[in-house]
């Protein structure tokens, strides 16, 4: 029981918010693409207000993808597979399985200025459990929305996506990410170049807010871009345990068709 | 002697070079516009993956010569332009270019073609009022 309520107050703060292919593409009617994301995080620590707790470590491969049948609409989406190992006291437990996935219908409003290309959109998402048991990380029959707003020019990228979820199993989960970045070299004689970005992503729920924030790489080449991350925490309180001082680090490579 | 070599050789040469490319400005950069060639400029053509969509899409039309550039594109992201390279006395059909950047999601506003290459023809195209 003690593990089951740790996880459940630790699992939902972290849910990683972006949208296949890196949040950009295929803008192009007719486009498809996926990428595969591995995701590590966790702590020799957790948190339960002043208390030490125990360890939790987590990680997940994501397969995920999309299809645009025109700017405006596509749909999205996302399986993971979750490796987690725990330890409280003596007791060390670990699951691997796959975990809820995820369906999202990504709708945008482009406008295209000079120089400037500027979107908004609105995401509807379901998160639907494929296996009945309910662990720290899956099993949670879920409803979302997201709202962003995302600006890019030849120099300078942005976007902000505000969402909230609704779980049948556990508290519901408002969230912020934050994405500034420079466009520092592109060659366009072979599409290649580099963004560097600044990641800002706050979780809070019922118990808790956490607050994490780091550096994004994001390479490409022709049809193909990755995204490297490593975000630490800045603010991490709440009734319920989670992290202490816990590293979340995003490695993903995705193609566009 | 060297002023020989320049009357016979350098400025014809030169000459020759004036007349088959032209260049006009295109958001503040000098273009040429080569025989056989379409330059398109596109607002909103300002990211990486704008570019390969645009890429990918382009390089299809009929007559296309995909021995230049990238498969017979090439884009600038950072000034807005598409340049579509033809096969020699094959012209593409720039309207299906243009029907095909604009469902991409941008939107055209000039087209220079230099089909003789002595003279730039352009084709202007009024940009969306709320879109400047």
């Amino acid at each position: 029981m003690k593990n089951s309520a740790f996880s459940l107050g630790l699992i939902g703060t972290l849910v990683f918010a972006h949208q296949p292919v890196m949040d950009m593409a295929p803008r192009w009617s007719g486009g498809y693409g996926f990428q595969v994301r591995y995701e590590s995080f966790g702590s020799d620590l957790t948190i339960h207000e002043k208390d030490i707790l125990s360890s939790y470590f987590q990680q997940t491969f994501w397969l995920e993808g999309i299809y645009t049948w025109h700017r405006s609409k596509r749909i999205t989406f996302k399986l993971p597979y979750h490796m987690i190992e725990h330890q409280d006291s003596d007791f060390v437990s670990k699951a691997n399985s796959f975990g809820d996935l995820i369906v999202a219908m990504p709708l945008k409003k482009y406008s295209n200025f000079k120089r400037r290309t500027q979107n908004f959109g609105f995401t509807p998402q379901v998160r639907i459990p494929l296996n009945q048991e309910i662990t720290s990380a899956s099993g949670y029959l879920g409803g979302g929305i997201s709202l962003s707003y995302s600006s890019e020019s030849f120099s300078f990228y942005q976007l902000y996506d505000v969402f909230g979820w609704m779980y049948s199993e556990k508290d519901p989960l408002l969230g912020l990410d934050i994405n500034l970045g420079i466009h520092p070299f592109h060659d366009n004689a072979t599409n290649t170049g580099l963004f560097a970005i600044w990641d800002v992503t706050a979780r809070w729920q019922e118990f808790s807010t956490t607050i994490q924030t780091g550096p994004v790489i994001m390479p490409y080449r022709q049809n193909v871009i990755a995204r490297v991350e490593v975000k630490f925490p800045v603010i991490e309180n709440g009734k319920r345990p989670q992290l202490s001082k816990g590293l979340f680090m995003n490695v993903g490579i995705g193609f566009v068709f | 002697m060297n002023s020989n070599i320049i009357h016979r050789f350098i400025l014809p040469i030169a000459l020759l070079g004036l007349i088959s490319a032209q260049t006009v400005a295109l958001n503040d950069k000098t273009i040429t516009i080569l025989k056989d060639e379409v330059v398109l400029e596109v607002r909103g053509l300002v990211c990486s993956f704008c570019a390969m969509g645009l890429q990918g899409g382009l390089s299809s039309l009929k007559y296309v010569d995909k021995k230049k550039y990238n498969n017979g594109v090439f884009v600038d992201v950072e000034y807005q332009y598409a340049v579509i390279a033809e096969k020699s006395n094959q012209d593409i059909d720039i309207d299906e270019a243009i029907t095909m950047i604009t469902k991409s999601g941008y939107e055209v506003l000039s087209v220079y073609t230099n089909r003789t290459g002595e003279k730039i023809e352009v084709r202007k195209f009024e940009a969306k009022k709320d879109e400047k």
